[in-house]
C-alpha cells in the first residue's frame, strides 16, 4: 500500500473519529469495561491466594522456616542457632516452635483435638500477630506453668458459626488435656485470640514451661522448627542464602515452599483467578467484534460512497483498523485509568471476607497483557468486519445499505 | 472532424435474481458517447437507466456485453483497477448527493485527490478554486447536514470535477431539487461542457431540460427506444 494510501486510511478514520464522538465514546466504555472485568475478579482472586498465605506467614509460620532434616528427629542446640540466626541483616524476629498434639475436654467432656504449639512467648511475639488479637484474657507469659491459649474457633462461647467441634471453656477455667503417652493434666485457659482466618484458630498455644509439666519428654534445648519473620517476602531468598553458608544442619524453606500444605487451596484460586481473566478477555473480543460489526455496519452506505469514488477497499479497510486501533488504545487507556481508580477504591474499603481484606492485585505485567489482549483483539474484529463490509456490492451498499 | 468515440456499450445486459425471479433490468443496449459530447439517458420509472449507469460506472458488474472505454474493456479489470478508473476517469454524481457526513464540503471534494497526492496545500487549493466557480467557497467548512439540497448537489459535481475525468455520469441530478435549483445545476453542467469541454452523460427524467443536450437516447423497458438528437 502506497503512502498516500495509508495517509487517506488516516485521514477517513481520524473524520470518523471526530464526527462520531458520542458513539464511539460509548464503545470505548465498552471496551474499559471488559478491561476491567479481565481484570478486578483475577485482582480479587489473586489477593485470597496472597492473604491465604499472609495469614500463616503472620501467625505461625514466618517467611524462613529452620526445620531437621528426615533422618534427624528435631532441631539440635535451638538456643546456639536462634542466636546465630539473630545477627543476620533484615530479621525482625526469630522464634523456635514444638509441636504436639493433644485433645482437650470442658467439664462437660466435650472435646476437640488440636495442635499445640509450644512457644516462647517474648520471641514467639517478635515473629506472629498472635499476641496482638486476644479477644478474651491475656496472652502467655515465660514462667507460668499451667496456661492455654485457645483459639476462638475451638470456643463454644466464641465461634459463632457453629460448624466446629467446640468446647464449653472460659478464661480462667481449668481443661484437661490428654495426650497419647503422656499422663493427663489440666490446664487453665488463659486466653482467646481471635484471628479473621478460621483455620488459623485451630492452633492452640502453651509455653515451655507447661510444656515441661504436660509433656514429661519435652526438651527446651530441642525443637520441631525455627521461623524468622522479615520486613518482606523477597528477603526471604537472600536470607536462605545467608542461613545456608552458616551450616545449621537443618533444612530451610521459604513461606512459598511451606505454602505447599495448603496449597490445593491457593491452586484452586489461582485456576479459577486465570479463567475468569481468559473468560474476561474473551468476553471483551467478542463485545468489541459485536460493537465494531454494529458501527460499521452504519456505515455501509459511506464505505459504498468512498469505493464508488474510486478509493480501493483496501484503503477503507485499513481506515476501520486505525479507528479500531484507536478505539481499543484509548478503551485500554481509559480500562488502566477505571481499575487504578477502582484499586484505590477498594484499598480505602476493602472486600471484608474470612480470608482477609481483599485488594485487587494488579501489576503492570497483567496491564500490559490485557492491553495487548484488547488491542489485538480490535485490530482483528476491525479487519475480519471491514473485509467483509467492503467485499459488498458498492450499489447495494450505497442504495440499499 | 468527428468527435472521438469516448464510450461504447455494445449488447450490454444485466439480470437479477435466478429462475423465475429472474429479472432482466437491461437487454442488450447499444450506444456510442463521443468526447465533449453532453448527452441524457431517459425514460420511464423502471426502463433500466440507472442500472445501464452503474454498469458503465463499474458500481455494478453486467450479466454480459461490452464496455469499450478509450478502447479498453473495462468490464475485464481486477477490482483494484476498476477502483483506479473509477478514481481517475469518471466523475460520478449522484441523485441523493451522497456527500460523507464527516466530512465538510472542501474535504468531500478533495478526498478522491488524496488517494495520489497527499493532503497537500495543491489538492485544498484546486478544491478552494472549484468551489468559487461553483459559488460555493464561503461554505467550504462547512458539513453536508449544514447545506441546502442545491448546494450538496453542487457540492458532488465539484467532487466529480476536481478529477479532471473523461466523463462525468450524473444520475439524475435535479431530482432531488426545485425547479430553479434544478435549473442552475443543469447550466453548471452545460457550462462545465461548453468550456472545459467535459463529456457529461446524464440521467435526466425532465422534458424542460432536454434542450440542454446534444442527444437523449431514450431507454423502455430495458431497450434502447428512440435515439433523439
Amino acid at each position: 500500500m502506497r503512502k498516500n494510501e495509508i495517509l487517506t486510511a488516516f485521514f477517513i478514520a481520524k473524520k470518523n473519529i471526530i464526527k462520531n464522538k458520542n458513539s464511539l465514546l460509548f464503545t470505548i466504555l465498552i471496551i474499559s469495561l471488559g478491561f476491567i472485568s479481565s481484570i478486578i475478579i483475577y485482582g480479587v482472586l489473586q489477593d485470597v491466594s496472597y492473604d491465604l498465605q499472609e495469614n500463616f506467614i503472620e501467625t505461625n509460620m514466618g517467611h524462613v522456616i529452620l526445620e531437621p532434616y528426615k533422618n534427624q528427629d528435631k532441631i539440635n542446640n535451638v538456643n546456639n542457632v536462634v542466636e546465630k540466626i539473630k545477627v543476620l541483616p533484615n530479621i525482625l524476629g526469630v522464634a523456635r516452635i514444638t509441636k504436639k498434639s493433644a485433645r482437650i475436654y470442658d467439664k462437660d467432656e466435650n472435646y476437640i483435638d488440636t495442635e499445640i504449639l509450644v512457644i516462647n512467648p517474648k520471641e514467639f511475639s517478635e515473629v506472629s500477630v498472635i499476641d496482638n488479637i486476644i479477644e478474651k484474657g491475656d496472652f502467655l507469659y515465660k514462667g507460668e506453668n499451667d496456661k492455654i491459649l485457645m483459639g476462638c474457633v475451638n470456643i463454644e462461647s466464641c465461634n459463632e458459626i457453629k460448624a466446629f467441634d467446640t468446647i464449653n471453656l472460659d478464661v480462667g477455667e481449668k481443661a484437661r488435656i490428654v495426650s497419647n503417652g503422656y499422663p493427663e493434666t489440666f490446664l487453665t485457659l488463659k486466653g482467646i485470640y481471635d484471628h479473621r482466618y478460621i483455620e488459623i484458630e485451630a492452633t492452640s498455644y502453651i509455653n515451655e514451661e507447661t510444656a515441661k509439666a504436660v509433656f514429661s519428654d519435652y526438651d527446651s534445648t530441642k525443637a520441631d522448627q525455627i521461623i524468622i519473620l522479615l520486613p518482606k517476602r523477597k528477603h526471604a531468598s537472600e536470607t536462605i542464602e545467608e542461613l545456608s553458608k552458616m551450616n545449621l544442619n537443618v533444612k530451610l524453606s521459604d513461606w512459598e515452599e511451606k505454602s505447599s500444605k495448603f496449597s490445593s487451596v491457593v491452586d484452586s484460586f489461582i485456576i479459577i483467578g486465570n479463567i475468569s481473566f481468559f473468560i474476561g478477555i474473551l468476553i471483551s473480543a467478542i463485545s468489541i467484534y459485536v460493537i465494531l460489526y454494529i458501527n460499521i455496519l452504519n456505515k455501509k452506505t459511506q464505505i459504498g460512497i468512498i469505493k464508488a469514488i474510486g478509493i480501493k477497499s483496501k484503503v477503507v479497510a485499513l481506515s476501520y483498523v486505525m479507528l479500531s486501533f484507536f478505539l481499543g488504545i484509548i478503551g485500554s487507556v481509559l480500562g488502566i485509568i477505571l481499575t487504578l481508580l477502582m484499586v484505590e477504591y477498594f484499598r480505602f474499603s476493602p472486600i471484608q471476607t474470612g480470608v482477609g481484606e481483599l485488594v485487587p492485585q494488579v501489576t503492570m505485567g497483567i496491564f500490559i497483557l490485557v492491553g495487548s489482549a484488547i488491542l489485538l483483539a480490535s485490530i482483528i474484529s476491525g479487519y475480519i468486519v471491514s473485509k467483509k463490509i467492503t467485499k459488498q456490492n458498492i450499489v447495494e451498499a450505497i442504495f440499499h445499505g | 472532424m468527428d468527435k472521438k468515440i469516448i464510450l461504447s456499450v455494445k449488447n450490454l445486459v444485466r439480470t437479477y435474481g435466478e429462475g423465475r425471479a429472474k429479472t432482466e433490468a437491461v437487454k442488450g443496449i447499444s450506444f456510442e458517447v463521443k468526447k465533449g459530447e453532453f448527452i441524457a439517458l431517459s425514460g420511464p420509472s423502471g426502463s433500466g437507466k440507472s442500472t445501464t449507469f452503474h454498469q458503465i460506472s463499474l458500481l455494478d458488474n453486467p450479466t454480459s456485453g461490452i464496455i469499450n472505454f478509450c478502447g479498453q474493456n473495462i468490464i475485464k479489470l481486477n477490482e483494484d483497477n476498476k477502483s483506479n478508473f473509477r478514481l481517475k476517469k469518471i466523475g460520478y454524481v449522484f441523485q441523493h448527493y451522497e456527500l460523507l457526513p464527516e466530512l465538510t464540503a472542501i474535504e468531500n471534494i478533495y478526498l478522491p485527490l488524496m488517494v495520489d497526492k497527499g493532503i497537500t496545500t495543491e489538492i485544498k487549493q484546486r478544491a478552494e478554486k472549484i468551489l468559487n466557480e461553483m459559488n460555493l467557497l464561503e461554505r467550504k467548512d462547512h458539513y453536508p447536514s449544514e447545506l441546502s439540497g442545491g448546494e450538496q448537489q453542487r457540492i458532488a459535481i465539484a467532487r466529480a470535477l476536481i478529477k479532471e475525468p473523461e466523463i462525468i455520469l450524473a444520475d439524475e441530478p435535479t431530482a432531488n431539487l426545485d425547479s430553479l435549483a434544478g435549473r442552475r445545476i443543469m447550466e453548471t453542467l452545460k457550462e462545465l461542457n461548453e468550456k472545459k469541454e467535459i463529456t457529461i452523460f446524464v440521467i435526466n427524467h425532465e422534458r424542460g431540460f432536454e434542450k440542454y443536450f446534444d442527444r437523449v437516447i431514450r431507454l423502455k423497458d430495458g431497450k434502447i427506444d428512440r435515439i433523439k438528437k
